[in-house]
């Protein structure tokens, strides 16, 4: 049932970005509303590379990452220099920035007409060649990204760079007097976050075959930050839970018989009373470690 | 901890199991009088829920006039919400195919209809879109439909007016999406046709509110008129703040103009306006259809009505010619052979790329707070 896979793969997009920002958000306590920018990168870099200049799929993911961890490393030299609110203000700026070159670079990115026919990926070694050429297989292919994602992850935040990232969220002067240089920590997982983000913006790209730039607007750096919160901060997991329940909940309720002229708005009714009471009896996340 | 998370999951996937199997239950496997049903991918949610609104208006009273007339047709309409995002119209056409298997959509919209036509046209499901102004919806003709005049068909008439009233500077003003940029390259290839120069183009994006900077540059380069393109909202904002701004010029629109949102957002800004029109509501083809409106809803029906009205009448005209059968092959040959008849938006003809060609383009204008005809 092609709906049913299509949410699966939403679910792994969406779980790849809020695995990604987690580890800036709730590991290293960096409240960072940038990440739809990186994820643009990621899709914009695919769909110019897929459509324009026949590169491989897989290639145009490296590339991507690439130039998404390049644009992270200049925007979080720049970040670096903020604290707290100040900080989520200017990345909300940034977010703002990147999408105006979305835009408005219409020589490269064709502007409000967006990419169409972005292709699928296509295995292709030697004279072997195996194109993804179904929703379930493209399913499998985004599973394993969010497997290779999530366990990458995993590795770090459970690594000593992974202390000191939860360091540096606690206490920062703290752990700066014991002579860890906390600049570097946070430009790297910040690096890191949006090369995992581009990695997403790669997978909608080539899934949904058609990119504008409404897609990576400020509105879509939020969804990926309430699932970060919903799920629970500093935990990998709660960001799957998180994308699970964001990507099914708005779907559960199509079902729900609700007379036609009055059903979608009750539908953002609901769904937004059940976030509510989510953070009323939850603060914390559904497996948060500690509340924002 | 564990048991929360895991009863979340269930109640979740739970509900989305009963709900499904409980509809899929209910339903016939094999008859041949189920209804045909027809996907509808309008936004009700959002910034153009006013224009789904005015769409489900108009669907609902086509289908009354189809059952009226073909009793033994069968239809239903299933509604889903697009929010006028691409993303959302994705996942609700996936729904609609997968769930409610139906064998047609109508879609609302530039930004739904041209991401959707890839997708439904791999799925061989015929789609009749609404609204839809971009021209590149229509570039491959298969099963894929509008009702929509371009904005070519618009612009000249305006460009005419321009000319016949002597006005010989223009500024462009348009949203930065797919159906502004249609405007502002059809100003750019066609005034300069009609001896009228261009001296400003400033774009605005969907989510702005304030335009007084953008004014404020075309005020400096004194146009003679100014055109406007946006949605009703949208254009009650700006023709305020270009009266506050002491912008003297003629304004021209489209035909969202046609909309008492527009009205009550300008607060008197938008007297004197002159946009473009399709369809005239007191016609010999659409005054039954007007009048039932009018009965109903107290108002007088916007092109947004007539469209959906159009659209949905159109598929069940091709629907009832092939004996109620889901045939697209045989759906698509009645409607690419539509031609000269009469819909509520006038004679039309469907042209070789799926585009319904209404009888004409006409102005009106905003007189008195009313929309009227513009007197030639």
């Amino acid at each position: 049932m092609d709906y049913f896979i299509h949410l699966a793969i939403l679910f792994a997009i969406y779980g790849i970005l809020g695995i990604s920002l987690n580890l800036v958000v709730g590991y290293t306590g960096l409240l960072s509303v940038t990440h739809a920018a990186f994820y643009g990168i990621g899709a914009y870099a695919t769909a110019i590379l897929l459509t324009s200049f026949g590169i491989n799929f897989f290639i145009s993911v490296i590339a991507a990452i690439i130039i998404s961890a390049i644009a992270a490393l200049l925007i979080g030299l720049i970040l670096s220099k903020f604290d707290d609110d100040y900080y989520a203000l200017a990345s909300f700026g940034f977010n703002i920035i990147i999408f105006s070159v979305f835009l408005n670079w219409q020589e490269l990115t064709r502007g409000p007409l967006g990419i169409p026919g972005i292709g699928k990926p296509s295995f292709e070694i030697s004279n072997f060649q195996f194109p993804i050429s179904n929703n379930f297989e493209f399913l499998i292919l985004a599973l394993l990204f969010l497997a290779v994602i999530y366990f990458a992850s995993r590795f770090i935040v459970n690594s000593s760079f992974g202390r000191v990232l939860k360091a540096i969220r606690e206490d920062e002067k703290a752990i700066q007097v014991f002579g860890y240089n906390t600049l570097y920590y946070k430009l790297a997982i910040f690096v890191i976050s949006a090369a995992m983000a581009a990695v997403a913006g790669s997978l909608f790209a080539s899934y949904i075959t058609f990119i504008d730039p409404s897609s990576f607007w400020l509105m879509e750096s939020i969804f990926i930050l309430a699932i970060v919160i919903l799920g629970g901060l500093s935990n990998l997991k709660g960001s799957l839970l998180g994308a699970l329940f964001l990507i099914l909940l708005p779907e559960a309720l199509r079902f729900v018989g609700m007379p036609d002229d009055i059903a979608a708005q009750m539908r953002q009714v609901i769904y937004g009373v059940i976030l509510i009471l989510l953070m009323l009896y939850r603060p914390q996340g559904l497996t948060g470690e500690y509340k924002l | 901890m564990k048991k929360i998370i895991t009863g979340v999951i269930i109640i979740i996937l739970a509900v989305i199991g009963i709900f499904y199997f409980s509809k899929n239950s209910n339903q016939p496997t094999i008859n041949i009088k189920e209804p045909i049903k027809i996907g509808v991918l309008i936004p009700t949610t959002g910034l153009a829920a006013a224009i789904g609104d005015d769409n489900r208006q108009g669907l609902e009273l086509a289908k009354e006039y189809l059952l009226e007339k073909y009793p033994d047709l069968k239809l239903e309409l299933v509604y889903e919400d697009t929010a006028y995002d691409p993303k959302v119209a994705v996942t609700a056409y996936f729904k609609l195919r997968d769930v409610n298997k139906v064998g047609v959509i109508i879609s609302g919209g530039t930004k739904i209809s041209g991401p959707l036509r890839k997708v439904a046209q791999l799925d061989n499901i015929l789609q009749m879109a609404i609204w839809s102004a971009a021209p590149s919806y229509s570039e491959i003709h298969d099963l894929n439909y509008r009702t929509t005049p371009l904005s070519d068909d618009n612009v000249p008439v305006l460009v005419d007016y321009l000319k016949k009233n002597g006005y010989k500077k223009l500024a462009v003003f348009y949203p930065i999406d797919e159906f502004g940029i249609t405007y502002k390259e059809s100003f750019e290839k066609l005034a300069p046709l009609g001896g009228i120069e261009i001296v400003d183009i400033e774009g605005y994006l969907a989510t702005d509110k304030d335009f007084r900077g953008s004014l404020s540059k075309i005020k400096n380069k004194k146009p003679d008129a100014l055109f406007v393109a946006g949605t009703a909202p949208q254009l009650g904002v700006l023709f305020k703040q270009i009266k506050e701004l002491g912008i003297v010029v003629n304004l021209l629109s489209q035909g969202a103009a046609e909309n008492k949102q527009m009205l009550d957002g300008a607060a008197g800004a938008a007297e004197g306006l002159v946009y473009s029109y399709y369809f005239d509501p007191s016609s010999q083809y659409s005054a039954s259809f007007s009048n039932k409106y009018l009965s109903r809803y107290g108002k007088v029906p916007s092109q947004y009505v007539a469209e959906a009205y159009t659209g949905l009448t159109l598929i069940g005209e091709a629907i009832n010619s092939c004996d109620n059968k889901l045939e697209k092959n045989c759906w698509k040959d009645y409607l690419d052979k539509f031609r000269n008849s009469p819909t509520v938006l006038g004679l039309a003809s469907i042209n070789e790329r799926g585009d319904l060609k209404p009888d004409k383009v006409f102005l009106k204008e905003v007189k008195n707070g009313k929309f009227v005809k513009l007197e030639e």
